[in-house]
């Protein structure tokens, strides 16, 4: 067997665990918080893996539109901005 | 309203909000009430304790502008100290609840993805109506169906992007917790949302 299919079984034997490893770190990659070697490794991976791209890919973009969408964007209703500004007006503990 | 603009009109709120004049509070209300009342419904869910939310807030404001330096913008001061309020409603209300639901949901020791968010029927395919308005909803539809531990974690973090230390410190969770909370959290809305999410760019930051 030559040395280049051996790499090549070998990888394939590997890559389970290399992506089982993209689940396990896939928050402190996203957050950076890896050691530059682990994230380099990561990073190479993913890259190389379209299922753990699309993944990571996912991640990120899930918390990108969490923080664009998070809150509503509906208008105050005008009963209670005059609600509050009455509050304003008559509370007490702001003087 | 230009960004130089309001940032000008900010600076005279808080100078006026210093020398304890109360119309500039309720100026306040007009220019970021609207965002207030978005953190404050978000993490109530109903219009009369967003309200209760808003009005503690405002005292919060009012009592605590001497200590706003203007490091950060006015506009992300008001809204974290309106999440604050509103983290502290939450925390009220479950007291008075006696809510133990809320506690078993809690647990971190469990790695199990949530349960599956049950979003509104009407899930659009993913084509260009779903990438616009609508997944704004279905954003706020998943955050809102997450359990509260869970939805208080995004809100704080990945909504409000305040630094994790100050997530740790508002909400008494140890690092581990608040990483695992967030994560399983952000596992649940990806799931919910995924038929939402490809045509979303990704910024990096
Ligand atoms: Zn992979």
């Amino acid at each position: 067997m030559s040395m280049k299919l051996i790499t090549s079984l070998w990888k394939r034997l590997l890559r389970p665990d290399a992506c089982s490893h993209t689940k396990q770190l896939l928050f402190e990659f996203v957050e950076g918080e890896l050691t530059p070697e682990t994230h380099r490794k990561l990073e190479k991976h993913i890259g190389n893996c379209s299922p753990c791209l699309d993944y990571v890919n996912s991640y990120r973009r899930t918390i990108m539109v969490t923080h664009h969408h998070g809150l509503p964007e509906a208008p105050m209703p005008p009963a209670l901005k005059e609600k509050l500004c009455e509050f304003i007006k008559q509370n007490p503990d702001l003087k | 309203m230009s960004k130089p603009d309001t940032q000008i009109d900010d600076v005279q709120l808080v100078a006026r909000l210093k020398q304890r004049d109360k119309s500039a509070l309720e100026e306040l209300v007009h220019v970021h009430g609207a965002k207030m009342y978005g953190v404050a419904l978000q993490f109530m869910r109903n219009e009369s304790d967003a309200r209760e939310v808003m009005q503690d807030a405002l005292v919060s404001i009012w009592n605590k502008i001497g200590s706003f330096e203007g490091k950060s913008a006015f506009t992300s001061w008001i809204y974290r100290v309106t999440a604050n309020a509103g983290l502290m409603a939450l925390r009220k209300k479950k007291r008075r609840e006696n809510d133990i639901s809320l506690d078993a949901v809690g647990s971190d020791d469990d790695d199990a993805p949530l349960p599956a968010l049950q979003l509104s029927d009407k899930r659009p395919l993913p084509d260009k109506v779903a990438m616009t308005g609508e997944l704004g909803e279905q954003v706020r539809a998943a955050i809102d169906q997450l359990p509260e531990p869970y939805r208080v974690a995004v809100l704080l973090r990945d909504v409000e992007e305040l630094p994790m230390a100050e997530v740790m410190q508002e909400t008494g969770l140890s690092e581990p917790a608040l990483k695992s909370r967030l994560h399983r959290a952000r596992l649940a809305l990806r799931e919910a949302l995924l038929p939402y999410l490809n045509g979303q760019d990704i910024q990096k930051s």
